[in-house]
């Protein structure tokens, strides 16, 4: 395997629920180390079982997901995700500190690395005073921040968050946004992100990927080249945001099913 | 109590003129609760002694007698815990008995209703061998048992462990049937291995059922206690009682009773204590939501 490998490598995914209800009809694509890579379409186009299948919480039912070389066919090592329910994916038994101090007691870490990490990441987020709190205590952008510091402890290669500001306010979410932005730009994380907000997956990403309605297939790749540093005002009015935001629009719109993509394709 | 007063205190510092008649009136709330609760035994009990002594009855002496009978059997021991070598022999033999087999049916109901809940199939194939059984009174099986098991402790805690087992065990399994996906995901996209996605997200979460089943399950286990105890036993408060009753001491037989009335109060309240205490999160999250 060389350098330039891809991280992620997903050849022909097809996963049926069972017969005649097809979620995933034929997905290809590869995430490069460090980009951040946005997955866009129709509602109920298969985004989560696509997530799932990544992520070895779902057998799929063909097809090739790789993670850094090594086939997923259960749950990989290097992976960290942030569900859209945080008031679900928090445990509320225990306290901030501890949801995210968890998942590194079976990394190997001794207490101390934990607790710096866990410290780390939590002021990563700004919850650096929140650690005693219970993740009920907070409002609903503070414990998806603690989602989030929770992913950034485990030191994933890959991060998947799966709608993840689906639920939280308009203001909040710009926050959010621009937090794992920030992220991404200063630790080289790659991340893959699923989202129904053309805005938000076109803001965000290196690359933003179109699927298909359901059964899906990938219609589209569009490279962002947008600059590095995005700002929720300037970056959202230039003309080259506009642009790409009005053709990734344009193709959910007019997303085709996956027969006339699978013509396309041949 | 003492919260209610201290929290009361604090509060009177700021004087907002508006604030004053809400103090009085939270402490008053707080002051009556206490009394009512307080007053309505109290009454009961005088009720009790003023129809007792009127009646003049063999079979129901007055609750003062009682209470001096209680008095000499049990509470007139050396200093300083002025337990008799009777009360240590009686409720110890007793505790320890109810204890061993509710131990027992906490255990395993919940080991098995954690094995149970986590398969659809499994549950759905042993749904209706748990309700037969359960539908079984543990008294009815105490010939079986004593054939099976003798007549010592063994037969005593088998048969408290089989009755008390139920609740704990339905509980468990509805329980870890209503976790939330989510949480389970959650554990396993982070890589926890799975003793520690029982230990650490599937008990927690279904704790809040799991302790209501071993609250019921806590009082079923007194009365099996009590009920074990009143065949073929050589010690125990319901040795104590039935014996009592066979010599005709009948006071004796009515303090055995307030002192099983009594130690069912104090272990529910522990119980409650406790449950509080490892509850505190599910109180808070719901009050939250």
């Amino acid at each position: 395997m060389t350098t330039t490998a891809p991280l992620l490598d997903i050849k022909n995914l097809h996963h049926a629920y069972g017969p005649g209800s097809i979620a995933i009809d034929d997905v290809t694509f590869s995430v490069n180390n460090g980009k951040f890579t946005s997955i866009v379409g129709p509602s109920g186009c298969g985004k989560t079982t696509l997530m799932k299948s990544i992520a070895g919480l779902l057998s799929f039912t063909s097809g090739q997901v790789n993670l850094l070389g090594q086939d997923v066919t259960e749950v990989p090592s290097d992976l960290a995700m942030v569900f859209q329910d945080y008031s679900r994916s928090l445990f509320p038994w225990l306290k901030i500190g501890a949801n995210v101090e968890l998942p590194l007691r079976y990394r190997g870490l001794d207490v101390k690395e934990r607790e710096q990490r866990t410290q780390e990441s939590l002021e990563a987020v700004g919850l650096g005073n929140k650690a005693d709190k219970y993740p009920w205590e907070l409002s609903g952008g503070m414990q998806q921040r603690a989602a989030i510091a929770r992913a950034l402890a485990f030191h994933p290669k890959l991060l998947l968050m799966d709608e993840p500001f689906a639920s939280v306010d308009a203001q909040t979410r710009a926050d959010l946004e621009d937090l794992v932005g920030h992220v991404h730009r200063t630790l080289g994380m790659t991340i893959l992100f699923v989202t129904h907000d053309i805005d938000e997956a076109v803001y965000l990403a290196d690359e933003v990927l179109v699927l298909s309605k359901s059964p899906s297939r990938v219609v589209e790749r569009i490279a962002v080249d947008l600059p590095a540093e995005r700002d929720q005002v300037t970056t959202k009015e230039s003309s080259a945001f506009v642009t790409l935001r009005s053709q990734v629009a344009r193709l959910i719109r007019h997303a085709p099913d996956s027969e006339s993509v699978g013509a396309a394709n041949e | 109590m003492a919260s209610i007063l201290s929290g009361t205190a604090s509060r009177a510092v700021r004087p907002p003129a508006s604030g004053a008649p809400k103090l009085q009136n939270e402490f008053m709330s707080g002051a009556k609760f206490v009394i009512i609760r307080i007053a309505a035994p109290v009454i009961l009990v005088v009720l009790w002694q003023i129809a007792a002594v009127a009646g003049d009855s063999l079979y129901f002496p007055p609750p003062s007698e009682i209470a001096v009978r209680m008095y000499e059997l049990w509470f007139s021991g050396p200093s300083p815990w002025f337990v008799t070598p009777a009360l240590v022999a009686d409720i110890g033999s007793s505790l320890g008995r109810m204890f061993a087999g509710w131990g027992i049916a906490v255990v395993l109901g919940v080991a098995l209703g954690i094995a149970i809940g986590r398969s659809r199939v499994v549950s759905q194939l042993v749904d209706p061998i748990v309700h037969f059984l359960r539908s079984t009174p543990g008294p009815a099986l105490i010939p079986v048992f004593l054939i099976l098991l003798g007549t010592d402790n063994l037969m005593r805690i088998s048969l408290i462990a089989f009755g008390s087992i139920w609740p704990v065990l339905l509980n468990s399994i509805d329980g870890v049937r209503a976790i939330d996906s989510t949480q389970l995901e959650t554990g396993r996209a982070f890589g926890l291995p799975w003793r520690a996605r029982i230990f650490r997200i599937v008990i927690p979460a279904a704790m809040p059922k799991i302790f209501a089943g071993i609250q019921v399950s806590l009082a079923v286990a007194l009365v099996l206690m009590v009920i074990s105890e009143l065949t073929v036993s050589t010690d125990g408060i319901g040795h104590q009682l039935l014996t009592a009753q066979q010599t005709f001491a009948l006071t004796d037989m009515w303090a055995g009773i307030a002192l099983l009335a009594i130690l069912g109060y104090l272990l529910n309240l522990g119980f409650t204590v406790i449950e509080r205490r490892v509850l505190r999160w599910y109180r808070g999250a719901r009050q939250h939501d």
